[in-house]
């Protein structure tokens, strides 16, 4: 084992992990019970595709994981620290994309504001897949890789928000426009139904009206 | 050809946010000094019964369903006296901070035909109002900024007592400033050719209520109203609700 790439206190747990039966034993089941519930639950087909995908990845990793963990432990300290990054770089913008996706596919997400966390989704997944033009942009600003994806990632986080204010002050607007029209659109039928004789205080909020006196007196 | 204003062509809007204490006898007094004239407070979704004491009181209500801010509000009364047909609108705050006498005084200025916009000013003559010193630098510095933006003297940025022509109503009830509107509105009409004036009023101290100008609120004003002002200046004129181009069609 490379004690440079994996950190001692990494390797201190999974000796420990290594003799720990009962932990195994109890996280395999833990596991393979996560398995049983989500293939159930695909077979009935009442999930969504994203959550079966994340809940079978958790399932397989937790029974791997305590059934073979030395061999994992070898692999992944087989690893360079860069390539575990680009790696967990890689799951977080997949994580972005898949859940953008299918918040649109759902229709909970408009596209236009969608646009924007997919364009993200795309720049981190991009740094992953091209760490040498990460390099390029490490040269130029002096930033460490990681670094520099999280620069990269959290200007697109910044224009996320300002997109959505924007398109908050363009629906208060609307809000105001709506909300005036319908307090003239009300006065002028309160005159109306004067006109006509109805009596108009029949449709104030009664209950409304007792609330707010109880609470001014 | 002009229009006088008298009492068939006026309205007059109060704006009102939990006044329901101050809002009765306002409206009474209104009717009081210039019986003639329509009423219209605009309740901007109060918790209180402003709405229910300004009916009672014998006013019409705009019965806004959530609170808009006062620019709002106000914007929802220019809308209304616009399509309702009226000629002229005069704003009286709802906090009775000014007394309907000095509408008489708005009306004889707005008569004369020289302004789109007559202000009522407290500080104005010899009746200057200082309530407050800090408030009373900042109105001075702010009134000194406008006034170089508009090319003409204001006393009373601020105020909330006011009289308008139809045009100058249609114009805000397409456009007005959100919050703390007045400084910002008077900034704009002056980009689009419309002449203001201001005149003395009477002025006493709020009956009730608060000002919704204090402690933090006046940090936030005065970064708000500056920054708005110097974009304002920034931004090409809408030359579809300029004074020439709506003359005589609205």
């Amino acid at each position: 084992m490379n004690p440079n790439t994996l950190d001692e206190s990494v390797l201190y747990f999974m000796n420990g992990w290594d003799s720990a039966v009962t932990a195994r034993s109890a996280f395999a089941i833990f596991g393979v019970l996560i398995l049983i519930l989500t293939i159930r639950v695909l077979w009935k087909r009442d999930c969504t595709f994203l959550a079966a995908t994340l809940w079978l990845l958790v399932g397989a990793v937790s029974v791997v994981f305590s059934i073979i963990p030395q061999p994992i432990v070898d692999f992944v300290s087989a690893t360079e620290y860069f390539a575990r990054i680009r790696v967990i770089m890689g799951g977080i913008s997949l994580l972005v994309l898949l859940t953008t996706l299918e918040s649109i596919r759902r229709t909970k997400l408009q596209e236009r504001y969608a646009l924007l966390w997919v364009v993200t989704g795309l720049a981190i997944f991009l740094c992953a897949i091209f760490p040498r033009a990460v390099n390029l942009f490490r040269a130029v600003t002096g930033m460490q890789y990681v670094t520099a994806v999280v620069a990269v990632a959290f200007t697109f986080l910044v224009l996320v928000a300002f997109n959505f204010s924007i398109a908050m002050s363009a629906m208060e607007c609307d809000r105001d426009k709506i909300a005036q029209k319908v307090a003239i659109l009300e006065a002028r039928l309160r005159e109306l139904e004067r006109k006509i004789g109805k009596d108009p205080s029949l449709h104030d909020e009664v209950g409304d009206k007792a609330a707010k006196s109880g609470k001014s007196g | 050809m002009r229009m006088e204003s008298n009492s068939k062509n006026t309205l007059v809007i109060v704006p009102a946010f939990n006044e329901e204490e101050s809002i009765g006898s306002l409206i009474r007094e209104i009717r009081r000094t210039v019986p003639e004239l329509a009423v219209v407070v605009i309740n901007d979704g109060s918790v209180d019964m402003t709405a229910v004491v300004a009916r009672q009181s014998g006013a019409d209500v705009l019965d806004l369903p959530c609170n808009l801010g006062v620019g709002g509000a106000v914007q929802a009364g220019f809308r209304y006296a616009y399509e309702q047909g009226y000629d002229y609108v005069v704003r009286c705050d709802g906090d009775g901070q000014h007394s309907p006498d000095g509408i008489a005084t708005l009306m004889e200025a707005m008569n004369t035909g020289e302004a789109d916009l007559i202000i009522g000013s407290r500080f104005l003559g010899k009746n200057a109002h200082i309530s407050n010193i800090v408030r009373y630098c900042g109105i001075n510095v702010l009134a000194l900024l406008l006034s170089a933006i508009c090319r003409k003297r204001v006393t009373d940025p601020t105020s909330g007592f006011q009289m308008m022509n139809r045009q100058l109503a249609y114009f805000f009830s397409r456009s007005y400033p959100v919050d703390y509107p007045e400084p910002e509105a008077l900034a704009l009409m002056r980009r689009e050719g419309y002449e203001f004036m201001e005149v003395s009023v009477p002025f006493r101290d709020r009956t009730a209520g608060r000002s919704t100008i204090q402690g933090w609120g006046t940090l936030y004003y005065v970064i708000k109203v500056f920054l708005a002002l110097v974009v304002d200046r920034a931004r090409s004129i809408d030359h579809r609700f300029s004074r020439a181009n709506l003359e005589g069609k609205v």
